[in-house]
């Protein structure tokens, strides 16, 4: 099978024509570098089939980076090649050009966002563009489909250009410049809407209002529409009908015994209890489906919201200095909100950060105090009974601590922090069936991460309590639990869950009748003694094992003392 | 190289882009940064010749956001340092 290569600058749609070739769905942002790895897909042009490479997105084949050294291996693999270029930037990505057709490779160029081009009056000579490169180029629009016909044939008949002779890093930026005198008339156009917006969000005198505004906005929006999804959706199918029926279904051929626990734990038709029975079939599916999975479904959608409408980049100006302090830059913030979601697309997100110290501190202050939405949707339903206070009292520890040991990690890790410098792209309109598609695949996602492992957890729980393990351990663990930090012993088996799953973890604090004091506390010590298991095999892989062996360290260090101090001022000594 | 610069620009100073004020324009005449930096600017549209106009300038000594030719770009400011231009 022939490899077509599909080769761009970052951020000009390259996973947008790939899924609509391949007909796989690629994520895609208003982000630069959504691609980190690279992804392949088989296509049908005429009847014969082809293998198609997304490349990362990358401005140059010269190898400065590893980023640079996988796009141009893959490059010189590959068959033919198709290089995207961002009509309304086409200066800037002519350099990339010139260096692929120099390989010779048989190539076509998709000319893409070129109804967005026309819009911003950029006037482009498509067929005096195709006689100076020396081969097709294609005028796309990947969003609305046009042209990708067209550019699947002209791929099967690709030539290497003619025209262009490999040359020096000078001549290449000259005859970019050539080129786009020749090809390009830019016409002059008026401030829109969509530019007054953009100035008006990264000045600061109203960019950072602005951005608390914003901020505000989604917390309430996830937390309003979360809790209305459970109270009239979610609630309503689990107690009214899901509950009897696998109640009465259990006790049909199990009234009673080791399999009913298992199953349906303490629940009987008459108090049905979903949080506390510890069954596999009704603790085992509330907590992922009724009490997290909401939140987590508006948590995705206002992400994929911000991400697409290309808000995240203004934001990370604006929270730039705040983050140097820190000994990170503003772009850390991605790899931060994505935590919020899931702290393991965050820690795969740091790879944005330039240097290993970035990437350390990123990591090691979002494993220890960002909690994960999972986890979140859970301290809301657990403290929230309480009063919102307790869950202030959570998230401002939480928060003072990644100020704080931000400060510290700052100067006591070796290395660089860098300046920032970063592209900000355009506001884009998001499109609903994208946004939707999104939310949708990461809800998915989280379902098939949540549900094993949280039904895991139960059975392993269950299996503790049936053996005895859990007073054994109970005793053991009772003068650091009990004395220490003034919590009921029988905690220790959230902390063990917890290196599971942290939802399910605070979910056990339930049953043992604490205080919100102590209730705070416990979730401030789950939030940050250690990652779940499926970030720190992600950590472990991108730190390497002395960094997080450093970072684990760290973790338990705080937390212990964190935990001891919120003790001394919660409860007292 | 100053002397030919300011012959190219009669009357007008070349100054660091950290000079420009919110809303002022200039054109660049020099980037001074290590090869790397010099080409991953050229990439973000950043190079000699070209029209800037800073749009904000965050507090604290904080990054510039500047406008080269409808792109937008935060560059910190002791990148922004190295870069030189002419008011205008």
């Amino acid at each position: 099978m022939k490899t077509i290569a599909l080769v761009g600058c970052p951020n000009v749609g390259k996973s947008v024509i790939f899924s609509r070739l391949t007909g796989v769905n690629v994520i895609s942002s208003n982000y630069p570098g959504t691609t980190v790895d690279f992804t392949k897909g088989t296509t049908f042009i005429g009847d014969e089939k082809f293998e198609l490479i997304d490349v990362p997105g990358t401005y140059s084949l010269e190898v400065t980076s590893k980023a640079e050294e996988v796009a141009r291996t893959m490059l010189q693999d590959a068959d033919f090649v198709i290089n995207v270029i961002d009509a309304t930037h086409l200066e800037r990505n002519l350099y990339l050009t010139l260096e692929i057709l120099e390989l010779k490779k048989p190539s076509v160029i998709a000319l893409n966002l070129w109804d967005e081009a026309q819009h911003l009056g950029i006037d482009i000579d498509v067929a005096t563009l195709e006689e100076k490169l020396g081969v097709s180029v294609i005028p796309t629009c990947a969003l609305c489909g046009t042209g990708m016909k067209e550019l699947a044939t002209h791929v099967r008949d690709a030539q290497p250009s003619k025209t262009i002779e490999p040359m020096s890093e000078e001549k290449r930026w000259l005859k970019v410049g050539g080129i786009i005198r020749d090809v390009q008339v830019v016409h002059h156009r008026h401030h829109t809407l969509k530019d007054r917006l953009a100035d008006v969000t990264v000045r600061p005198t109203t960019g950072i209002p602005l951005a608390i505004l914003a901020i505000l906005f989604v917390f309430l929006f996830i937390i309003e529409i979360g809790n209305a999804l459970i109270e009239y959706l979610l609630d309503p199918i689990f107690y009214d009908y899901y509950g009897p029926w696998i109640v009465d279904a259990v006790n049909s051929f199990a009234p009673s015994g080791l399999l009913h626990d298992l199953l349906i734990g303490t629940s009987t038709i008459e108090s049905l209890d979903f949080e506390q029975s510890l069954g596999i079939l009704t603790t085992g599916l509330y907590v992922p489906f009724g009490m997290v999975l909401p939140f987590v479904v508006t948590f995705y959608f206002m992400l994929s919201l911000l991400e697409d409408f290309g808000y995240l980049p203004r934001l990370a100006i604006l929270v730039d200095t705040g983050l140097h302090k820190l000994g990170l830059h503003g772009s850390a913030i991605v790899p931060t909100i994505l935590g919020c979601g899931c702290n393991v697309p965050g820690a795969l997100a740091t790879r944005i950060l330039e240097t290993k110290k970035q990437r350390f501190i990123a990591m090691t202050l979002m494993a220890i105090s960002v909690p994960c939405m999972a986890q979140s949707a859970m301290i809301f339903a657990i403290l929230g009974r309480y009063g919102l206070r307790w869950i202030l009292i959570v998230y401002a520890t939480l928060l003072m601590l990644y100020i704080v040991l931000g400060l510290v990690l700052k100067r006591i890790v070796k290395g660089e922090s860098p300046e920032l410098l970063l592209e900000v792209p355009p506001y884009r309109k998001p499109d609903p069936v994208t946004l939707l598609k999104k939310t949708w695949s990461k809800a998915y996602g989280f379902l098939g991460e949540a549900v094993p492992f949280v039904i895991l957890g139960i059975f392993i729980v269950n299996l503790l309590f049936v053996f005895g393990v859990v007073d054994t351990l109970s005793i053991v663990f009772a003068p650091i639990l009990t004395t220490v930090l003034g919590l009921p012993e029988g905690a220790i088996v959230a902390l063990m869950l917890g290196i599971l799953r942290k939802d399910i973890a605070i979910g056990m604090l339930l049953p043992l009748g604490m205080s919100p004091q102590q209730l705070t506390i416990a979730c401030i010590i789950l939030s940050t003694y250690f990652p779940c298991i499926a970030t720190f095999v992600v950590m472990l892989r991108e730190l390497g094992v002395r960094d997080m062996l450093k970072a684990a360290g760290l973790m338990v260090l705080v937390s212990l003392s964190v935990g001891i101090l919120m003790r001394v001022i919660l409860i007292g000594i | 190289m100053e002397r030919l610069m300011r012959e190219m620009n009669p009357g007008r100073d070349v100054v660091p882009l950290t000079m420009l004020l919110p809303g002022e324009r200039a054109r660049i005449v020099a980037l001074q940064h290590g090869k790397g930096r010099q080409h991953h600017f050229r990439t973000m549209g950043l190079m000699e010749g070209k029209i800037v106009r800073v749009i904000a300038s965050q507090p604290g000594r904080g990054p510039l956001v500047i406008d080269v030719e409808g792109t937008q770009i935060a560059v910190g400011r002791g990148m922004a340092r190295h870069i030189l231009i002419t008011k205008l």
